[in-house]
């Protein structure tokens, strides 16, 4: 008898919902994260028949996640209007090569989004019993991000401070069994995704966080998922990086935009469009 | 010639014990104990003073008997000693974890001792 995973038997609960927290200035690093509130939650599971000379090794219950939507910009403005603007994108070519990604906690070669025992369930040795083995296993993320506090801006030599931030960050988690020959079965799936827009205003220069407050801006924090849907993600936005040959994760991704924004400057306080 | 440490306040130390100055890589493997064996956990840490200091890449040179008490990590994979940019980001314990430093050409490294991280605190 061949290992094999019990038609419909694929579960996801979702057992705790996201949430974006405010945004914390630090002083000593002169840097502003945008931080979880709240990590998002999952368990998944599965049933397997398994006889009692099947060999386990090789089998695993785990995740994939892909981020499928980045949106990840910084507008800084000078105290004065003759100091200037800039405007950092992060979520373009070439800082950012392109939407999709495989998100990995490790190397993106692991396909797996985290591959700890609690992350990656392996089978129990066979045989199952009637109705097939349970086998669970737990998924967690807490995405987050960060921007300096203020950049010198090259036209007018001053420093600009830190005024608008949008990030959105977009993800598919799927449930999926991986077979000892490196064959990924998908399950199920579900969308999820984290929002943080935010002004700031300073009522002191330099900008510190005892003299600036944070502007929520309407519609844009927020932290939202989706119903569980059932077999293969089909979504062609991203089904090309979940499981094939990648150079980067997204985290990759993320820490190179970081360092290498697309950087644009003003010689006074301009107006950006932040979908370039 | 290196000594790893948890001082009184758990604070993780690295001295140079030997006569010479020496180069170590500030980027610090931090291993998980699964089983017999200790896995790379590929947590982000590195040999740090404090988060102000933004090169990583560069060597941590110590002079003899020079040391450094590493900023501390809080067990979480990417922002768990840091703030940075992070998509894939979770709490890695609990479980038992130990701290691994490399001369900076990688030839030689030193083990630090074994620390536990309990389970993770409710928050977020």
């Amino acid at each position: 008898m061949a290992i094999s995973v019990v038609p419909g038997s694929g579960n996801i609960r979702l057992t705790n919902r996201p949430a974006v927290g405010a945004p914390v200035i630090n002083d000593p690093t002169a840097d502003v994260t945008f931080p979880i509130a709240q990590q998002i939650r999952a368990v998944g599971s599965a049933r397997f028949n398994i006889g009692a000379a099947d060999p386990i090794a090789g089998w695993f219950l785990g995740w994939l996640q892909a981020q499928w939507i980045e949106t990840n910009w910084g507008y800084y403005r000078g105290q004065t209007n003759g100091d200037g603007s800039a405007f950092y994108q992060r979520a373009r070519p070439p800082a950012r090569p392109s939407q999709a990604c495989r998100d990995t906690f490790g190397p993106v070669g692991q396909i797996f989004y985290g591959v700890e025992p609690t992350r990656r369930a392996v089978l129990p040795a066979g045989p199952s019993p009637a109705g097939g083995a349970l086998v669970s296993t737990n998924f967690n993320d807490g995405p987050s991000d960060t921007y300096p506090l203020s950049v010198t801006n090259n036209l007018t030599h001053k420093t600009n401070w830190l005024r608008e931030v949008q990030l959105e960050f977009h993800f598919c988690t799927v449930l999926v069994v991986r077979d000892p020959a490196g064959n990924f079965t998908q399950l199920k799936s579900f969308y999820w995704n984290t929002h943080w827009q935010y002004r700031f205003h300073a009522s002191v220069f330099p900008m510190t966080a005892a003299h600036t407050r944070s502007e929520a801006i309407a519609g844009g924090v927020a932290a939202n998922v989706g119903h569980v849907i059932e077999g293969a993600v089909t979504d062609r936005r991203f089904t090309g990086v979940l499981t094939s040959l990648q150079t980067q994760s997204c985290n990759d991704f993320a820490a190179a935009e970081s360092a290498n924004p697309n950087i644009r400057e003003s010689r006074v306080w301009d107006n950006f469009d932040v979908r370039r | 010639m290196v000594s790893l440490t948890f001082d009184q306040n758990n604070r993780f130390v690295v001295k140079n014990t030997g006569s010479s100055a020496l180069s170590l890589r500030k980027k610090v493997l931090v291993e998980r104990k699964e089983g017999d064996s200790w896995k790379d956990s590929y947590a982000e840490v590195y040999l740090i003073a404090s988060c102000a200091e933004k090169d990583l890449k560069s060597p941590l040179h110590l002079a003899a008997g020079q040391d450094l008490v590493m900023s501390p990590w809080n067990g979480w994979g990417c922002d768990g000693q840091c703030p940075r940019p992070c998509r894939a980001n979770y709490y890695l314990g609990p479980g038992d974890f130990r701290y691994v430093v490399f001369t900076a050409d990688g030839k030689h490294r030193f083990d630090g001792p074994v620390f536990a991280l309990g389970p993770e605190k409710d928050g977020k």
